[in-house]
């Protein structure tokens, strides 16, 4: 067992929800998406359509949902802890990893052997994840500028004139597409490949042993051996 | 503005500045008198007015106009030679007065331009302009009677009253400026401005209406000449100077297919039985989506026709971006028959899906690679051993947050008050379910 | 005056109506035509020229712009003694059409090589989707035949049309000498000379009214009053003619509303790809079309050709001047359902007033820069090898340098001449019935009007151009109306196809056709469904081509040698001379690329492209 433990402080029910939410919308975004560029099969451009456009503004509906209960809901800023506290700072740098970026690309490379001790998210996590809100922003806002180019509402007007025409604005919207499944693709392979504990909870709310972490000592203190312990209190 | 006294007055320079003759002028205005010397109480002002023309009274019934033909095919001339109404024969006997047409005149070499030097002069004009400006060598690739094409447009467009860009070549280069432009060519608005910025003009630029579209649409510029002449006044302009009557829906807007592309029913070869079904054109790279213009209302050819009716996927040839060159429409539609227009890299172009999963192959390769490496370092069971303590911690001891530090607070303060710090690791340990006595990193 | 012709022409549709129910579609084509060649009445015969001398003056004579034509070009004759002793022609516009066709795929080619020329870009849909199908090995269906053959010969009579009236009519018909005429002679003398009447007296009422307005508008700076005297109608036949100047503007634009149901729009047509056609003709299509057809073809025979026999022999001079090299390219236009070129409707081939006929050669195709404004290659190159890099020298425009920025084409080192006149004398030759009947007709007409016998090299002038032209508006016409009958058959046998694939992605290839204008030659390269490499040989660069390195005049020049020039200012049959090529210059300008590589390094642009 070389994981910190995963509790459900790390990742309260409205997240859970949320990150559903974002799951679903996305994917749904991505094939509607995909078939709105070049309708693969026959039957379904309407219904394509009203689901991506659905999607599109629950996804940034979500996000902004997201963002504000980060300040309302408190979760636990390290893995491995129950401590709680406002959520937003487990996206900022805290006192035991803000120095962590180097160690963390070194550890992605092999090229450091050891785990880099710290919080919920390491550093790239962070980073990645503060961007994924400045993304869904922007392709919903793309999405915009191609949805109602009628209306010639002013500032979706100026974008598309800013960026050169309707057709830029496409191939931005495509790309930006990609960027999510590129994504996609790292944060589903860092989640997975060390065991599925993390999408148990973040998926089930179902939590998994591991360390234990003190953020006082700002180190690992212990294990939790909680499946056994599950076991246990089945049988009883 | 101008007023027949500055034509009075400036004609003989006129005539010098052209190398012509006084006299060989007059002996042109008699043969005209003569030839039409039928009946002079009929028609006094016309005799009148070759006393010192060769076009005629230079005002009366008819809106002057010039019609440049500059870097161009023509085609925009032919396409309003088709206009359904007014028809072209009613333009020019009834509506304007076309004094300058390299297509229609019949006047030729220098009594054609003497005739257009006439017409600026007497001003009020329209100017409409087809055909791109070009700037290459020193704008030699286009010359006309021994003038630069940019010359000529600088000095025609002095007493407009109006300039109607027809036809995308005029309005930002067309397909002409697309890449490479090998004679840098230019849209007339675009041109004038950067003149008129570097101080080469000393007029204000006269409104300047661009009528997009690989050929104009016939009805577009018959629209615009007949809504000035009747109603005085332009229409409402778009950001870009498009009457915004004709180009602010795009032609999916307006497409009779588009039902079928919102149920989904379309063409995916061409000459198959959704062709004979009229489905939609999606698939076969139609650019209506992307294209603001008004074609399947007013359509072509005296409204017989229109692209998609014909079974052809738009080509987005009302694509304009008059104020950036590059931004013509072949340059941002072709590939014609793929969704998106490719991408520019240097001398390559690419379609923009290649890069896309170019990239999205790279990177499942990257992880793939990733996954056996994590699998080699023995990753895979449980992941690596955290640290003991942090790499940084130990490089800056002073400032270090880890278990060293941790450590050492700990024995302080075991050492200054022993009892009291029982009870707090007791609590401690209670709320972790741990041993804080089994300190230490993985195993 | 559309009600005008309405009722000309009603008659004869219903005819054609009952012979396309009794002998099905394909019955309305080519039936025993008749031209009403009236023995020419006292009213109309021309008059003899009233003794007075032209004056026969010296020096140079420019004509610059050319107007009435499709682009810029440029005229410079040096006159000697009343005659033309030499010319230059001179294309003043550049463009690069083949460098912008680079790295774009060949689908795109057939749409954006038609933006060479608003009057025929049809052609260059159809030869550059040849040289792409020639090149991806792609045999177009007979449905897609036919339709091009539509499209195409809709295309030639917008063309011809608007170029006899509307271009090249003004130099022999003036307008406002129609406001002298008696409308009730006029009348009268429409009906001797066997073309349509119409109300005479509304249009003569209409010019009365722009005349008084006093602006000349597309009369300004006209020449019918050059000391040449060389507009000689009558009043009456100027304003028969002037009405049917008002005609054709609408029939033109009938020929283009044929173009524009079977190709979207015209100019610039869509449905013609690579591979055959976009468009699946609906029943209602098929209506709207055929009845244009069969209404074009009935004016061209009630109005254009009678008009043509009642004007010629007013001009009989103008057979008397223009003679081009007398050799002449056609590449053939409007395939049969063989796809053989020899065996087209107009059929390829090269043949000479001294050389018998002969299939084109590819391969003896040559182009020269020495007089144009490009950087010389030295020997004259197949256009598939030619390097050639655009320069603009001090000296351009001098007669001794580079004068243009076409280049020379060669055929087997020598100028040849294409055109209208260069199909119908390859179709005469070849034994095209239709053809040689109406011109042995025409060359009887003229020899009776002249008092001599006139044989083929009468053609071979100012006059056969134009007339030649006509011509083939009329066989142009009826085989439009068999080919829109055959494809009302093959489609109520069963349907048509109209499109075929490509099965491989590289490949060179290419495209040999006719342009209203003359031979069009389209070749280009493809890796991968790029094109590496293109080359467009257009007719006028044949016809308005610069001097070879030999020195030998391109055609268009020789023909101006000799014509008459009364009038420095206003050399009118140097004019007509050069309309008779109906030339189109801005297809003229083009470079070409070597066939591997690109070699535009030292085009500079303004926004510093390479």
């Amino acid at each position: 067992m070389a994981h910190l433990a995963h509790y459900k402080e790390a990742h309260p029910v409205p997240f859970v929800i949320t990150h559903w939410i974002n799951l679903i919308a996305m994917i749904l975004l991505v094939f509607t998406g995909f078939y709105i560029h070049f309708p693969f099969f026959e039957g379904w451009m309407g219904v394509a359509r009203g689901v991506h456009v659905f999607c599109g503004f629950t996804l940034f509906l979500n996000c902004l949902l997201r963002i504000i209960l980060a300040f309302v809901v408190k979760s636990a800023a390290h893995a491995g802890c129950r401590k709680v506290e406002p959520d937003y700072k487990s996206f900022l740098p805290q006192r035991d990893n803000r120095h962590q970026f180097g160690a963390w690309i070194k550890y992605y490379l092999f090229v450091k052997k050891e785990h880099p001790l710290g919080a919920k998210f390491g550093v790239l996590q962070k980073i990645s994840y503060l961007i994924v809100p400045l993304l869904i922003t922007i392709v919903f806002i793309t999405g915009l500028c191609l949805w109602g180019v009628t209306y010639e509402l002013a500032p979706f007007a100026a974008l598309n004139e800013l960026v050169g025409g309707l057709m830029i604005m496409r191939i931005i919207h495509y790309y930006l597409m990609w960027v999510f499944i590129l994504f996609t693709f790292v944060h589903v392979y860092l989640a997975t490949i060390g065991g599925l504990g993390p999408a148990k909870l973040m998926f089930l709310h179902k939590e998994s042993g591991g360390l234990v972490y003190d953020p006082e000592c700002c180190n690992i203190v212990g294990e939790d051996c909680m499946d056994e312990e599950d076991k246990k209190s089945k049988k009883d | 503005m101008t007023t027949k006294e500055i034509c009075s007055t400036s004609f003989d320079e006129l005539l010098e500045q052209r190398g012509i003759k006084r006299r060989d002028f007059l002996k042109l205005c008699a043969g005209i008198a003569a030839t039409l010397g039928l009946s002079q109480t009929m028609i006094p002002r016309i005799a009148h007015a070759l006393e010192e023309s060769v076009i005629g009274a230079t005002s009366g019934n008819l809106k002057p106009a010039l019609w440049l033909e500059l870097s161009s095919c023509s085609g925009c001339t032919e396409s309003f030679a088709q206009s359904d109404s007014p028809n072209i024969a009613t333009v020019i006997l009834e509506l304007l007065s076309l004094n300058y047409s390299e297509a229609l005149c019949a006047g030729a070499g220098w009594s054609l331009e003497l005739a257009k030097e006439q017409t600026i002069d007497a001003g009020g004009y329209l100017l409409i302009i087809e055909g791109s400006l070009m700037e290459g060598w020193d704008g030699n690739a286009l010359v006309i009677a021994e003038e630069k094409g940019t010359e000529i447009v600088e000095h025609a467009a002095s007493h407009a009253d109006a300039i109607i860009c027809v036809g995308s070549c005029s309005v930002d280069g067309g397909w002409q400026s697309a890449y490479p432009n090998p004679s840098g060519a230019i849209g007339i608005p675009l041109y004038l401005n950067n003149a008129k910025a570097a101080g080469r003009l000393d007029y204000d630029l006269p409104p300047i209406v661009n009528l997009p579209h690989c050929p104009a649409n016939p009805e577009h510029v018959a629209a615009v000449v007949v809504e000035y002449l009747l109603l005085k006044r332009f229409p409402e302009l778009t950001n870009e100077n498009k009457p915004a009557m004709m180009f602010s829906q795009t032609i999916h807007d307006n497409c009779p297919r588009r039902g079928h592309f919102e149920n989904g029913e379309f063409v995916y070869e061409f000459g198959t039985e959704a062709e004979v079904k009229r489905f939609c054109l999606y698939p076969v790279g139609c650019k209506g989506p992307e294209t603001k213009s008004n074609c399947p209302v007013v359509r072509w050819n005296r409204r017989n026709g229109w692209c998609i009716d014909s079974g052809a996927p738009c080509i987005g040839c009302a694509t304009t971006n008059p104020r950036r060159p590059g931004f013509n429409w072949v340059d941002m539609n072709a590939p014609f028959r793929s969704h998106l227009r490719n991408v520019a890299i240097g001398d390559f172009n690419i379609p923009p899906a290649f890069i896309a999963y170019g990239v999205a192959g790279a990177l499942v390769l990257g992880l793939v690679i990733h996954g056996f490496g994590m699998k080699a370092s023995g990753r895979l069971k449980g992941g690596a051993p955290y640290e003991r303590e942090r790499k940084w911690d130990t490089n800056h001891p002073e400032r270090a947050i880890g278990p060293a530090k941790a450590a050492e607070k700990a024995a302080e303060k075991a050492a200054a008050a022993k009892d009291k710090d029982d009870a707090k690791s007791k609590d401690k340990n209670k709320s972790k379910k741990g041993d804080s006595s089994k300190k230490g990193g993985g195993k | 005056m559309s009600k005008v012709v309405a009722t000309n022409v009603q008659p004869e549709l219903e005819e054609n109506n009952d012979g396309l129910e009794q002998d099905g579609a394909a019955g309305a084509a080519v039936a025993a035509t008749e031209v009403p060649i009236e023995p020419i009445s006292a009213e109309i015969k021309p008059q003899e020229p009233q003794g007075s001398k032209l004056p026969t003056p010296s020096g140079q004579a420019l004509i610059d712009p050319v107007s009435r034509i499709e682009g810029h070009l440029r005229i410079d004759m040096e006159v000697k003694d009343g005659v033309v002793a030499d010319a230059w022609v001179s294309a003043t516009l550049f463009r690069g059409m083949e460098l912008i066709l680079e790295g774009r795929e060949p689908t795109d080619a057939a749409y954006i090589t038609q933006r060479i020329c608003g009057v025929c870009p049809v052609s260059h849909a159809h030869a550059a989707s040849m040289a792409a199908e020639d090149a991806l090995d792609i045999k177009i269906p007979n449905g897609a035949r036919l339709i091009r053959n539509i499209i195409e010969g809709s295309q030639f009579l917008h063309s011809h049309i608007l170029w006899f009236y509307n271009l090249a009519g003004l130099d022999y018909v003036n307008p406002l000498n129609a406001l002298k005429a008696n409308p009730k002679k006029a009348l009268q003398v429409a009906l001797d000379a066997g073309t349509s009447i119409s109300d005479f007296g509304a249009v003569q009422k209409r010019l009365e009214a722009f005349a008084e307005n006093g602006q000349l508008s597309i009369f300004s700076g006209h020449w019918f009053d050059g000391k040449d005297e060389a507009y000689k109608l009558t009043p009456e036949l100027d304003l028969i003619c002037t009405t049917h100047y008002l005609e054709a503007l609408e029939m033109q634009a009938v020929a283009s509303e044929i173009s524009s149901i079977v190709g979207g729009k015209m100019p610039h047509v869509m449905s013609a790809i690579p591979g055959g056609s976009t468009w699946m003709p609906t029943a209602q299509n098929l209506d709207d079309i055929l009845f244009r057809a069969i209404r074009l073809r009935d004016w061209i025979k009630a109005t254009m050709i009678p008009d043509t026999y009642a004007i010629a022999p007013f001009y009989l001079d103008v057979a008397g001047y223009g003679a081009g090299p007398g050799r002449y390219i056609a590449w053939g236009v409007f395939n049969r359902e063989d796809l053989d070129p020899a065996n087209r409707y107009l059929p390829a081939g090269v043949w000479g007033f001294d050389e018998s006929l002969a299939a084109p050669d590819e391969d003896a195709i040559t182009e020269e820069t020495v007089r144009a404004f490009y950087k010389d290659s030295g020997e004259p190159v197949n256009p598939r090898q030619g390097i050639t890099d655009p320069e603009f020298p001090d000296d351009a425009y001098s007669r001794d340098g580079r004068y243009s920025w076409s280049k020379a084409p060669r055929y087997n080192g020598k100028p040849y001449e294409a055109g209208g006149l260069s199909r119908l004398l390859v179709a005469y030759n070849s034994g095209n019935d239709f053809v040689t009947e109406k011109i042995d007709d025409l060359l009887d007409y003229l020899s009776s009007a002249a008092g001599t016998k006139l044989g083929p090299e009468a053609l071979n002038s100012t006059l056969g151009r134009t007339a030649a032209r006509n011509i083939e508006t009329w066989y142009i016409a009826e085989c439009l109306i068999e080919w829109i009958g055959e494809l009302i058959e093959a489609i109520s046998e069963g349907g048509i196809e109209t499109f075929a694939k490509a099965t491989k992605s590289s490949g060179e290839g290419t495209g040999m056709w006719e342009a209203p204008r003359g031979a069009l030659y389209h070749h280009e390269k493809v890796t991968g469904n790029k094109i590496d490499a293109y080359q467009i040989i257009i007719p006028s660069t044949w016809n308005a081509s610069p001097r070879s390195a030999d020195g030998a005049r391109g055609p268009m020049e020789e023909a101006l040698v000799g014509v008459p020039v009364a009038d420095l200012e206003k050399p009118i049959h140097a004019l007509r001379t050069v309309h008779s090529f109906d030339p189109c210059i801005a297809c003229a300008v083009h470079i070409t690329e070597p066939a591997t590589g690109k070699t535009f390094s030292t085009v500079t642009s303004p926004w510093g492209v390479k």
